[in-house]
């Protein structure tokens, strides 16, 4: 039998490659690879965690050239003593940011104590470019369970979309496939918000034409569903779209929560859905 | 295929770690350069086809370990997208910079327009926005793809001469 030639080799490589491909996402769309993939990315999160923590002081440094500048300034007023004092104020201010951060999320903590939650750290971000998700340090190990929402101290951030024992993937309010029940806190108009993707827009649809929707109205979870605690905050409403030919208006949507900066996020374990059983047979 | 797979999977997993835990906290125009991608490609064009396009697969991989996307889609697109360059570069008799330039663009318009309709097709996704990000992401890939370019050239010329000398 003849070889093959390069080219007919060529195709051939790219067929079988292709036919793994998509053998393996229809099995990981079907759940049945999750214990594999859970095993293999237990580890590779122990080095992302590690990774992002040095990147993270690196960032830190690239960032503080002012705050240098300041130093060295003080320094030849100060003499030597002054680099010690420097040193350690850089540690406190890094303390202090830790703090503050802590204590928003303690606060928020306390304004709702009928909710448990979990303390995560963001280890990484999403390397597609249009799936919009953060990895946290938190998994099954901690009592982490696909589907939990995930707040930060100034709102809303996503839900647990995947786990592993020691790591869970969020998918932000912002992806795409996001939908959640939400409310308007001034005109308690009700929609449901739509996550835009990387370069789209936030939106709630199914606004009744009824309500009159203001700019800057604050936007809040239903809590419909039973996905979300309700009055959950999202952002404030920065567009209105309203045309009088069609049945619903929308709304483009601000969030609260600044997605690429969260460091410290909130995983709500436990909840009190909104009551329906008023809506359930006898 | 050559050995050069043996290279790929550490330089992968190397570079899905940087895409992963470092590039988000240094965003150039608030994007995030595809750097497996544009190493897949470079290799195709400066070395062999299909070293290339195994290197675009288990790029895939790797990123789709730390992705929301179920995994392989990116392996799909990166196959896809070396795929493409590689046919376009065999019409090409010579590859200089000026034509690594053009094949990444290609590239990436490939990757990102796979990429789209693959998340749509798997439900992932409901709109083409990704769309949206093309033209930032090509001038940062055209930057990039250079010097990445200059380096696989050298290595690969280095390795060639390493291996002539040692059979001589």
């Amino acid at each position: 039998m003849n070889a093959p030639t390069p080219q007919r080799l060529r195709w051939i490589i790219i067929g079988t490659l292709v036919a793994i491909a998509i053998f393996l996402s229809i099995l990981d769309s079907s759940g049945n690879l999750d214990s594999f993939f859970a095993f293999v990315r237990n580890p590779m999160t122990t080095i992302l965690s590690w990774t992002s923590t040095q990147a993270n002081d690196l960032n830190d440094a690239v960032d503080g050239p002012a705050s240098l500048e300041e130093a060295r300034l003080e320094i030849e007023a100060l003499q030597t003593r002054i680099d010690e004092l420097e040193l350690e104020n850089e540690t406190l201010r890094e303390v202090q940011g830790d703090y503050q951060i802590l204590l928003d999320l303690v606060n928020r903590a306390r304004q709702t104590p009928e909710i448990s939650r979990i303390t995560a750290s963001v280890i990484g971000y999403d390397t597609s470019p249009s799936v919009r998700s953060l990895i946290i340090d938190r998994g099954t190990e901690d009592g982490i369970v696909v589907g939990m929402p995930v707040e930060s101290s100034r709102g809303l951030v996503g839900r647990v979309f995947r786990t592993t024992a020691n790591a869970s993937q969020v998918a932000l309010i912002t992806d795409n496939a996001s939908t959640i029940p939400v409310r308007l806190g001034t005109s308690r108009a009700t929609g449901v918000l739509t996550g835009g993707g990387i370069g789209g827009e936030t939106t709630i649809d199914w606004i009744d034409q009824g309500f009159q929707i203001e700019r800057g109205e604050i936007v809040l979870t239903s809590g419909l569903g039973g996905n979300f605690p309700a009055d959950m905050i999202i952002g404030r409403v920065s567009e209105v779209d309203r045309n009088d030919a069609e049945l619903f208006q929308q709304s483009v949507v601000q969030p609260a929560v600044d997605f690429d900066s969260l460091e410290l996020v909130f995983v709500i374990t436990g909840f009190q859905p909104v009551d329906t059983s008023i809506f359930e047979s006898p | 295929m050559t050995r050069s797979i043996y290279i790929a999977i550490p330089l992968m997993f190397l570079l899905a770690i940087l895409q992963t835990a470092v590039w988000p906290h240094f965003t150039i125009f608030g994007m995030i350069p595809s750097l497996p991608l544009l190493f897949a490609l470079c290799w195709a064009v400066v070395h062999q086809p299909e070293d290339g396009i195994m290197w675009g697969f288990i790029a895939g991989l790797l990123l789709d370990l730390f992705s929301i996307s179920y995994v392989g889609i990116s392996s799909l697109t990166f196959v896809i997208s070396v795929t493409a360059v590689v046919l376009i570069a065999d019409t090409i008799s010579d590859t200089g910079y000026l034509t690594m330039l053009i094949l990444t663009v290609v590239g990436t318009l490939v990757y990102i327009l796979s990429f789209s309709i693959l998340l749509r097709l798997w439900g992932l996704s409901d709109s083409f926005n990704l769309i949206l990000t093309l033209l930032p992401l090509l001038l940062l890939h055209a930057i990039l793809v250079l010097p990445i370019y200059w380096g696989l050239r050298t290595v690969r010329r280095l390795f060639v001469n390493e291996r002539v000398a040692t059979t001589s």
